[in-house]
């Protein structure tokens, strides 16, 4: 028990702050440099396990960050850069009003979050359970997990959803209340990722939902969670 | 002819087919036989009295091939594998259920029955497992001739548990969707006050379809599959998947590439149990430990992705070898001291931990998992071990650097949620002594190798033992180096039938801790 008194003053602050981050983001979106892309060569679209290299452009929806098109690039032409945020299929302009007023019916100075898991393989599920560790500590945004959909103003989904999910997605949906904000975290449930074509996948959460923010990455990491979650509330500094 | 002693005997039986032997690049002698499905019984009697586990039992669809179904059950033996095929009628396969005798299999014959529609006659429970009740009765997906983007509609159904009745039962339906950030499942509860009487479960939620998806693919683009069947479990399902494919092209890797998967390997197993020595204590509100467990879990993430660019270690291993060669010696020392401080750092929480009366009162005698009922159900891993089962595919079928690394199997007695948290810190340790002794003898020269063509419909196995527990990966070779079926039994498809019988004899609220000591995958299960 004293040792346990000791080790705990001995802490120190160990959170960090996302907006003077350092370390690596992981893999980043695979961008062609088309100066250097040898004509009639098509070997990374043909690689690609998903399509989501089309016309020497990568969709970074459906894209699964594998980075198999950059490996078989036989001159090194393609290069990467950050993952972006996707806003849902709304104009940008004006989901960006459509998100303001949602977000001023929706949260004040906190928001509470439901998280499902509608068929992940638990890669997007350990790294959103990792904001909540002191290093990236959400709650300091006066952000958190609740226990009920009830509870929530945002919905956060992984997965592809599973045809066995569906059901369960859609009735957590269902018990928040309106209007609930959705982001749909990882390849899986942006735009089905590898799975997307199989009998017992769904393809992706905005085939079920109105998905209001997507956060591509296999999976992403908690830092790129962390700013697409205070992107959508408005509060990314 | 046949070296291995179990070989005679087994031709005692089946006088009349044949056994092959060859050494295989895994693990010693690789035994392959074909046997009549009315001598099944005798045999895996035979293997039983032998010591023999099943590793797993796999159904194909090979009617379009060989005119009918086939069956395919793979044992460990001492330094061998032993695969044992029976072939089946095309338009009513069955067999005779081998769970009578190996209690471990079944799942799996209630899964190919799922599946494939492949009948184990005399199974004692032929219930559905891994399709829902709004799946057609008549839908096979894994046949060949279910299309793999099909949609298949929803059918009425309920779900099916075994009644638990008497005066004074209640039944606690939880899930699939949990209160906290974990994986879908649903439990059913029968208890009588808090005190729990039965447990059933109905999983397979996030059931994607990776099975199918696999089939017809390149063998190098289902690797990217393979890498994704499961987050937390990875690096050891990618290099079980590899190791299969090799052991079909009779390829061995090169040195560095073995040390470098041992390196990657141990990685996994660590933070994975750095984690869970952390996130057990969730199960009795120890905060204290609950945060430092995730903050050097964070640190071993970090980790990973300065050695191989990945938190989860994606996108390093092929079959052949692995992609990344790892990073000039200065950054693997800076890393090396890292793992040394990190190894500290548990070595003071856990020393906490272990003096903590309230934790050792919550821990200690809660749901006990008996030798037996291991041994019999086939349980894996450290949920084995910590039950006093001394298995662990790294000693006994050693792969990929195993063999030229010291270390200890610890166990422990008891097989309580206490013993399978003192099993993850033991174990820990040695991880972190196989890591450091990987790095030191890590040998210079190429990474990968090519893998030649595959000759078509040929079997092959691959395993690791993960964090949890044995990953075994079976593939059919189908024409142009694509999978023709492919089949992943992961820890968590071992464990999940055991983890339900602990738990009668406790109390609800001791839910939780009991199942994070197990800390199963549902999607490595789910697949």
């Amino acid at each position: 028990m004293l040792n346990l008194i000791k080790e705990i003053m001995k802490s120190k602050i160990v959170t960090e702050d996302p907006t003077t981050w350092k370390e690596s983001l992981g893999r980043g979106l695979p961008v062609l440099d088309l100066n250097n892309c040898p004509a009639g060569c098509s070997r990374c679209e043909q690689i690609c396990p998903t399509g989501a290299l089309a016309d020497k452009v990568v969709d970074p929806k459906v894209c699964i960050y594998c980075h198999s098109c950059r490996q078989i690039c036989p001159v090194d032409a393609i290069g990467e850069t950050d993952i972006p945020l996707m806003k849902g299929s709304l104009t940008l302009e004006k989901l960006g009003q459509t998100l303001r007023e949602k977000i001023k019916q929706v949260c004040q100075r906190s928001l509470h979050i439901r998280y499902v898991d509608a068929g992940a393989c638990n890669a997007c599920d350990f790294e959103i359970n990792a904001l909540t560790n002191p290093i990236y500590d959400l709650q300091q945004y006066g952000v958190d997990f609740v226990a009920s959909p009830r509870h929530a103003d945002l919905l956060v989904v992984t997965g592809v959803v599973t045809r066995n999910l569906e059901i369960a997605l859609q009735k957590t949906y269902a018990a928040c209340p309106k209007p609930t904000l959705v982001i749909a975290i990882g390849s899986c449930a942006c735009g089905g990722g590898i799975f997307k074509d199989a009998y017992a996948a769904g393809g992706g959460v905005d085939k079920h939902l109105p998905v209001d923010l997507y956060v591509p990455g296999c999976p992403p990491t908690p830092i790129q969670i962390i700013k697409a979650i205070l992107t959508a509330i408005n509060r990314k500094k | 002819m046949y070296g291995h002693p179990i070989s005679k005997e087994l031709q005692k039986i089946n006088q009349g087919y044949p056994l092959t032997q060859n050494a295989s690049v895994l693990a010693g002698h690789k035994i392959k036989t074909e046997i009549p499905a009315n001598k099944l019984l005798d045999t895996v009697t035979l293997l039983k009295k032998h010591g023999a586990s099943l590793l797993t039992l796999v159904g194909v669809d090979e009617r379009e091939i060989k005119g009918g179904f086939g069956v395919y059950l793979v044992f460990s033996l001492s330094a061998a594998i032993m695969e044992i095929k029976v072939s089946l009628d095309p338009d009513h396969p069955s067999y005779p259920s081998v769970t009578p005798v190996i209690p471990a299999a079944h799942w799996l014959e209630r899964e190919i029955k799922d599946w494939l529609g492949i009948v184990p006659q005399g199974h004692p429970d032929l219930r559905r497992l891994a399709v829902h009740p709004d799946w057609p009765s008549d839908v096979f997906p894994l046949r060949k001739d279910f299309p793999a983007h099909g949609e298949v509609p929803r059918v009425e159904g309920e779900m099916e548990f075994f009644p638990v009745k008497g005066e004074g039962i209640y039944q606690v339906p939880v899930g699939p969707i949990h209160a906290g950030i974990i994986e879908p499942g649903h439990f059913r509860f029968f208890t009588f006050g808090e005190d729990v009487i039965n447990l059933q479960a109905q999983l397979f939620y996030t059931h994607r379809g990776i099975e199918k998806t696999a089939e017809g693919k390149h063998f190098h683009q289902a690797a990217l599959i393979a890498e994704r069947i499961c987050g937390a479990c990875s690096a050891s399902h990618t290099i079980a998947y590899a190791q299969a494919i090799e052991a079909l092209a009779g390829v061995v890797i090169p040195k560095r590439a073995q040390y470098i998967r041992t390196i990657l390997l141990e990685m996994e197993r660590l933070y994975n149990h750095v984690g869970d020595i952390g996130n057990i204590c969730a199960g009795i509100g120890f905060n204290f430990a609950i945060s430092r467990g995730a903050i050097l879990r964070e640190h071993l993430m970090r980790l990973n992705m300065r050695l191989t660019g990945h938190r989860y270690l994606r996108g390093t291993v092929i079959p052949g070898g692995v992609k990344i060669n790892l990073k000039a010696s200065s950054e693997l020392s800076s890393i090396r001291s890292e793992l040394s401080q990190i190894e500290e750092k548990l070595c003071q929480l856990t020393e906490i931990m272990l003096a903590s009366h309230s934790l050792l009162d919550r821990m200690q005698t809660t749901g006990i998992l008996p030798k037996e009922t291991a041994n019999d159900l086939g349980a894996v891993g450290t949920a084995a071990r910590a039950s006093a089962v001394n298995r662990d595919l790294r000693r006994d079928l050693p792969y990929a650097a195993y063999r030229e690394v010291k270390f200890a199997v610890p166990i422990q007695q008891e097989g309580d949620v206490f013993c399978r948290l003192k099993q993850r810190i033991d174990e820990g340790k040695q991880s972190f002594a196989i890591l450091q002794q990987a790095f030191e003898q890590l040998p210079p020269g190429e990474i990968r190798v090519k893998i030649p063509d595959l000759t078509p419909y040929q079997t092959a196995i691959g395993y690791t033992e993960s964090a949890r527990g044995a990953n075994v990966h079976w593939i059919m070779s189908g024409p142009n180096n694509t999978l023709y079926r492919y089949m992943v039994r992961s820890a968590s498809h071992c464990n999940w039938p055991v983890l339900p019988l602990c738990v009668p004899g406790n109390i609800i609220p001791d839910f939780p801790l009991i199942n994070k000591s197990f800390e199963l995958c549902y999607a490595c299960l789910d697949r």
